[in-house]
C-alpha cells in the first residue's frame, strides 16, 4: 500500500525560542515551527513535530520524524511490523520477492548484474 | 553547543532545539540517552532516567545529537576456521547492531555513518569499516579525517584517522582506487592498499582504531 499520498504544512509559532549561535555562542531567536503530517485520504492520525526554525539538523530530525509517523499509521492501518515494513513511502511485505533479480543476488551476490567485470592488471 | 549557556531559557526552546512530537513540553522526554538526547559531554548535566529530578537550568549549553552518529555496539565471530571478530555497530550483513542516530557531520559535510565498526581475522587485515553517504565519494572532508569514539561518560574510547589520499579522485588502483567509494563505503583494507599507487607518493597511511573490543558497548562518534 503507498502511504505517500499525504501533505506536510509548516505553521510559525507566536512564541519566540532562544538558541546559541554555533560560531559566536551569543544568545539568538528564532521561530518555533509547527510541522504537521496530514494524509488526504486515509483515515489516520493527523501528526505533529516542533522543531526551530533554520535548525541545522532541520532535514534530518523531519525525515526522522516522517519515517517514525509512517511506522504509525502503517499500525493504525492494521499492518504488524513483525510482518510488513516501510520500503520508501510503500507498506511492503518483509521477504516478498519483487523480481527475479533479488532471486539472482541470493544465489550470486557478486554476479554480473552487480560487480561489472574488469580488466585483468599488468603487474 | 546549541542552547545559550545562561541567561532565560523557555521549555519551547528546549523543545525547538531537540524536536518533539507534542505539543506538550514534557522534559522527560529529553533525559540524557533517550533519543532526542544523547551522551555528549555538553549534555552531562541532564540526568539519565526518567524519574530523576531534571530541571531547565540542567539544559544550559546542551546540545541535539545530530550531528553524531550513535547506538550500542556488539561484538561478533564468525566462528569456524578463518573466524573474523567484528566489534561495533551498522555493519551490511546484520552481525552488529543497528545504529541508533545515523546523521552526522563528517568535517563541515553533513551525511550519514550508518556503521561504525572493526573487523579482524580470517583473510582480512585489523581493519576500520565506516559505512556513510554517498555524497563521501571523492569529498575532501574524508581526506585525513580523524574518527573519535566517546562513551556515555563521554570518554574517547579511540580515534583511527583516514590517509592522505581518501577522499580523493585516485583512480588509479583498480578496484580499491576509492575509499570511501561510490557507495559511502570507507574502508581502512582499501585505503591502505592505495599507498601502493602511482598517485600516492609521499600520503600519509591512515591509522587504525587502538582497542576494537572498546566498541562492544553505546558509543558516539564525532568526525568534526
Amino acid at each position: 500500500m503507498d502511504l505517500s499520498d499525504f501533505e506536510i504544512t509548516i505553521e510559525p509559532l507566536n512564541e519566540k525560542v532562544t538558541h546559541a549561535n554555533p560560531s559566536t555562542g551569543e544568545t539568538e531567536e528564532a521561530v518555533e515551527m509547527k510541522i504537521t503530517w496530514k494524509h488526504n485520504t486515509l483515515d489516520v492520525s493527523e501528526l505533529n513535530f516542533y522543531l526551530r526554525e533554520n535548525h541545522v539538523n532541520w532535514n534530518d530530525k523531519l525525515n526522522m520524524r516522517e519515517q517514525e509517523i509512517l511506522n504509525i499509521w502503517m499500525e493504525e492501518l492494521g499492518y504488524d511490523k513483525q510482518y510488513y515494513k516501510i520500503s520508501g513511502k510503500i507498506i511492503t511485505e518483509n521477504g516478498k520477492i519483487e523480481d527475479d533479480s533479488q532471486v539472482e543476488n541470493w544465489l550470486k551476490p557478486n554476479g554480473i548484474q552487480s560487480v561489472e567485470p574488469t580488466d585483468v592488471g599488468e603487474i | 553547543m546549541t542552547l545559550p549557556s545562561s541567561g532565560a531559557l523557555s521549555y519551547n526552546s528546549i523543545r525547538a532545539e531537540f524536536g518533539s512530537p507534542s505539543s506538550n513540553v514534557n522534559l522527560s522526554l529529553y533525559v540524557r540517552g533517550s533519543q532526542y538526547t544523547t551522551y555528549l559531554s555538553s549534555n552531562s548535566n541532564i540526568p539519565t532516567s526518567a524519574t530523576a529530578e531534571i530541571a531547565v537550568n540542567d539544559f544550559y549549553g546542551a546540545e541535539g545529537g545530530s550531528n553524531y552518529a550513535f547506538g550500542t555496539g556488539g561484538s561478533h565471530n564468525t566462528g569456524g576456521k578463518n573466524a573474523i571478530q567484528y566489534y561495533g555497530w551498522g555493519d551490511a550483513t546484520g552481525f552488529l547492531p543497528t545504529a541508533q542516530n545515523t546523521s552526522a557531520l563528517i568535517g563541515s559535510l553533513t551525511t550519514t555513518i550508518s556503521g561504525f565498526y572493526h573487523a579482524a581475522g580470517g583473510v582480512l587485515s585489523s581493519k576500520m569499516v565506516v559505512r556513510m553517504g554517498t555524497n563521501t565519494n571523492q569529498n575532501s572532508n574524508l581526506t585525513s579525517r580523524t574518527f573519535t569514539a566517546f562513551n556515555t561518560s563521554a570518554s574517547s574510547l579511540g580515534s583511527f584517522t583516514t590517509s592522505s589520499i581518501a577522499g580523493t579522485s585516485c583512480t588509479t588502483g583498480g578496484a580499491f582506487s576509492e575509499t570511501p567509494n561510490s557507495s559511502g563505503l570507507y574502508n581502512q583494507g582499501s585505503d591502505d592498499l592505495n599507498q601502493g599507487a602511482p598517485c600516492a607518493a609521499g600520503s600519509t597511511m591512515a591509522t587504525n582504531f587502538p582497542t576494537p573490543s572498546n566498541l562492544n558497548q553505546y558509543f558516539y562518534v564525532k568526525a568534526f
